[in-house]
């Protein structure tokens, strides 16, 4: 297959200028997975946090705390790698993608200073912090949510398709607080875990939502995304992964009602959840492989020029030896249960 | 007057805020390199627990400066891609390598480096720490230092090679090595140095004006000065404020850079009036500064936001003084830009220098409250079974 798509492009697969740039995307696309669910339940969380009485956030706020480092840097990392591996593909979009991008940009900015300003301030000046927080984890989630549904939508400026988008950034925000939900569900007990079941089972129809709209809207807008989907040797699979993301959705409302009863299941609605993230990406990487942007600018033609792709490459090689290790060290609590212990804070509290 | 264009308005607003962010960016580096100094003193004068207690409380500082630093990268990052995404086509090839190597160092610095600054000072030997502390003032110099020559750089290219689409930079040695980026880089660092000291000196002036100073925060005071006399001192030394040079064509909007021109040169006026009211006190009564007269400590503690927003404006000045390129005589402003409504700017820089303001905000307050209160060593708490 890949020999076939060397040959589609008129190269060989042991050329540089063919799997240099395959290498580079899929850096990126390993940094933009890992940064949806490791950065996305976190993002769940902050949006929850208005929901949440003000104890069960001080809890929420340090279940946060051993990965806070790490997790700004999955959008920097991102944003790195597609400024100086993909410029051209990044220059055609971004035009289309400013209001979103400030958004997101603005939205992470502002739950990182939030984050660090609150474990600083007394007692008085936490809630404001804990506002700011879940107000920037919102517009970072809005923002993402924007620039995934102007794509669905190839970049189409009629307002129809305007407010398609909106309601596609909300569903991802939906689906965010269904990766923080059903992680709280798994890492809490008591009264946070009863409202983490009401909160998964709220988010979950929403997020429900969302997949189905982006897919649909992806197959209508673009034409060759269709065809690609009904061709008939691949109608099968598609037909199968589709039902079985559906399937995982009334699989999380159903384990999440016996939750109580079987505890085995606890960890059952947050792997499904990543199962959903990870097939929306799988999904979208599908139907626009081998380009880029869509029908515009495939792979190979975004990259900035093979001289820079190659030192890109080594660094990338260093990368992924060091990235895995580096993130399984950070998250390797993400798993377990919570243990009572003191809030986190720089300050004496003197009043 | 106020006819601006959107890419007027888009000049304004990305250099405010990388302006913005490199006031973090730069005070982090000397804070680093002063948490340096304080470990190196810790060594050579093990009795002298000052110098422990200083590093103790600076690293805080220096701790949260770094952590708004680098979000502010991220957010730079994005918005150069947003409003200038045709500047990263024609200079991929300088820009990607450097953002990559940009993005690593500082990778290692924030995940490893400071994690040990902060946590690990009592499980690691003295010299093994100080290494760390070592390292982390260097790296983040050397991003500082390639971010300067960029930018330097973009204002004076060289090194590059003849008639190229994207431009292909053959020659790294006059990227690194030309004399005017350095110029920048001895300029920065004095403005950062009056940061710095702007800031120890209003922190130390909060401590005073609610307890006695002990012996340590004394000795900061002491310092803060020193950094803000010897900031102000090269400044004016060189004459590099006032060159009409440095803020040639300075701004999009004439009257904004005029205005900026005069804050600046009020703001530098002041600080050096509060430094020599500070100095002559301190010579004529050889005592500590913690016992100056209680208006001039109210006076000093506001020598932190202003020289702050002294660097920032004249960041922005520095940024602005090529009127017409990205790149001098081969990129455009208009060339990079993607178009966008004067609306849509117009709203995002006012919510943006709102963010700012309130991000301005916090570290003022939180390193007034440190100042009241102080700051105790933080454990990483792992709430897990």
């Amino acid at each position: 297959m890949i020999d076939t798509l060397a040959g589609s492009l008129g190269l060989n697969s042991y050329d540089p200028g063919f799997w240099m740039p395959l290498l580079c995307f899929t850096v990126f696309l390993g940094v933009s997975i890992a940064g949806a669910v490791l950065d996305g339940f976190d993002l769940g969380v902050g949006m929850l946090m208005p929901f949440a009485t003000s104890e069960q956030r001080a809890r929420m706020f340090t279940f946060l705390g051993p990965w806070r480092d790490m997790n700004v840097f999955w959008i920097f990392l991102g944003c790195a790698i597609l400024l100086s591996a993909f410029p051209k593909a990044w220059a055609y979009v971004s035009g289309a993608l400013y209001l979103p991008l400030m958004l997101l940009a603005a939205g992470s900015l502002l739950r990182g200073v939030a984050y660090e300003f609150r474990l600083r301030a007394l007692a008085g000046g936490r809630s404001v912090f804990a506002a700011a927080f879940a107000f920037g984890s919102l517009l970072t989630a809005f923002g993402q949510g924007l620039v995934l549904g102007r794509i669905a939508v190839n970049f189409d400026t009629e307002p129809g398709s305007q407010l398609f988008s909106v309601f596609i950034a909300l569903c991802i925000v939906a689906t965010f607080m269904l990766l923080g939900a059903t992680w709280l569900l798994m890492r809490v007990e008591d009264d946070l875990q009863l409202q983490a079941r009401g909160w998964v089972r709220r988010a979950s129809r929403l997020a429900a939502a969302g997949v189905v709209a982006v897919s649909v809207a992806l197959g209508m807008v673009n034409g060759g995304v269709f065809f690609k989907w009904t061709e008939t040797t691949r109608l099968p699979v598609v037909l199968i992964g589709w039902f079985a993301l559906l399937a995982m959705f009334v699989l999380i409302e159903l384990v999440v009602r016996k939750v109580q009863r079987v505890r085995i299941l606890i960890w059952l609605p947050f792997i499904l959840t990543v199962l959903v993230v990870l097939s929306v990406i799988a999904g979208l990487v599908f139907s626009i492989f081998p380009f880029f942007v869509l029908d515009e600018l495939t792979i190979w033609e975004s990259v900035t020029g093979l001289g820079t792709t190659r030192l890109l490459v080594a660094a990338f090689v260093l990368f992924l030896v060091v990235l895995p290790l580096v993130t399984l060290w950070y998250y390797r609590d993400m798993l377990g249960k919570e243990r009572k212990a003191k809030d986190v804070s720089f300050m004496k509290r003197t009043h | 007057m106020w006819d601006i264009s959107s890419l007027q308005l888009a000049k304004l607003q990305f250099f405010s805020s990388l302006s913005f962010f490199s006031v973090f960016g730069l005070c982090t580096v000397v804070l680093g390199w002063l948490l340096v100094v304080c470990k190196g003193m810790t060594h050579r004068q093990a009795a002298d627990g000052r110098w422990m207690d200083m590093y103790r409380f600076w690293v805080r500082i220096f701790a949260l400066s770094m952590t708004v630093a680098l979000l502010g990268m991220v957010f730079i990052l994005i918005q150069s891609g947003a409003l200038w995404p045709n500047l990263f086509v024609r200079l991929g090839p300088v820009s990607g390598p450097l953002i990559v190597l940009i993005a690593a160092i500082t990778f290692v610095i924030k995940l490893f480096v400071t994690d040990v600054m902060l946590y690990r000072q009592g499980s690691l030997s003295s010299w093994l720490h100080s290494i760390f502390v070592l390292l982390a003032a260097f790296g983040l110099s050397v991003i500082a230092v390639l971010l300067i020559c960029f930018q330097s750089w973009l204002h004076f290219p060289a090194g590059l090679a003849p008639d190229t689409v994207p431009l292909a930079l053959v020659d790294w040695r006059a990227f690194i090595l030309q004399a005017q980026a350095w110029h920048r880089v001895a300029f920065m660092i004095a403005m950062a140095c009056l940061g710095v000291g702007g800031l120890m000196v209003s922190i130390s002036a909060s401590e005073a004006l609610t307890k006695p100073l002990n012996a340590a925060e004394q000795l900061g005071f002491r310092i803060g000065a020193w950094l803000t006399a010897v900031g102000l001192g090269v400044l004016v030394a060189g004459g590099a404020v006032f060159q009409t040079e440095l803020f040639r064509q300075a701004a999009p909007l004439p009257i904004i850079g005029r205005w900026a021109q005069q804050a600046v040169f009020g703001l530098l006026l002041l600080l050096a009036l509060t430094s020599l009211i500070q100095w002559c006190w301190y010579l004529k009564r050889r005592s500590d500064f913690g016992k100056l007269p209680r208006w001039v400590l109210h006076v000093l503690v506001w020598a932190g936001p202003a020289s702050w927003l002294a660097l920032w404006l004249t960041h922005v000045l520095l940024s602005l003084r090529d009127g017409q390129y990205f790149v001098h005589g081969l990129v455009t402003y208009a060339e990079a830009f993607s178009e966008q409504g004067v609306v849509l700017i117009s709203a995002v820089t006012m919510v943006m220098w709102l963010l700012f303001a309130v991000i301005a905000a916090g570290f003022i307050f939180l390193a007034r409250r440190a100042a009241r209160y102080g700051v105790v060593p933080v454990r990483k708490i792992r709430r897990t079974a």
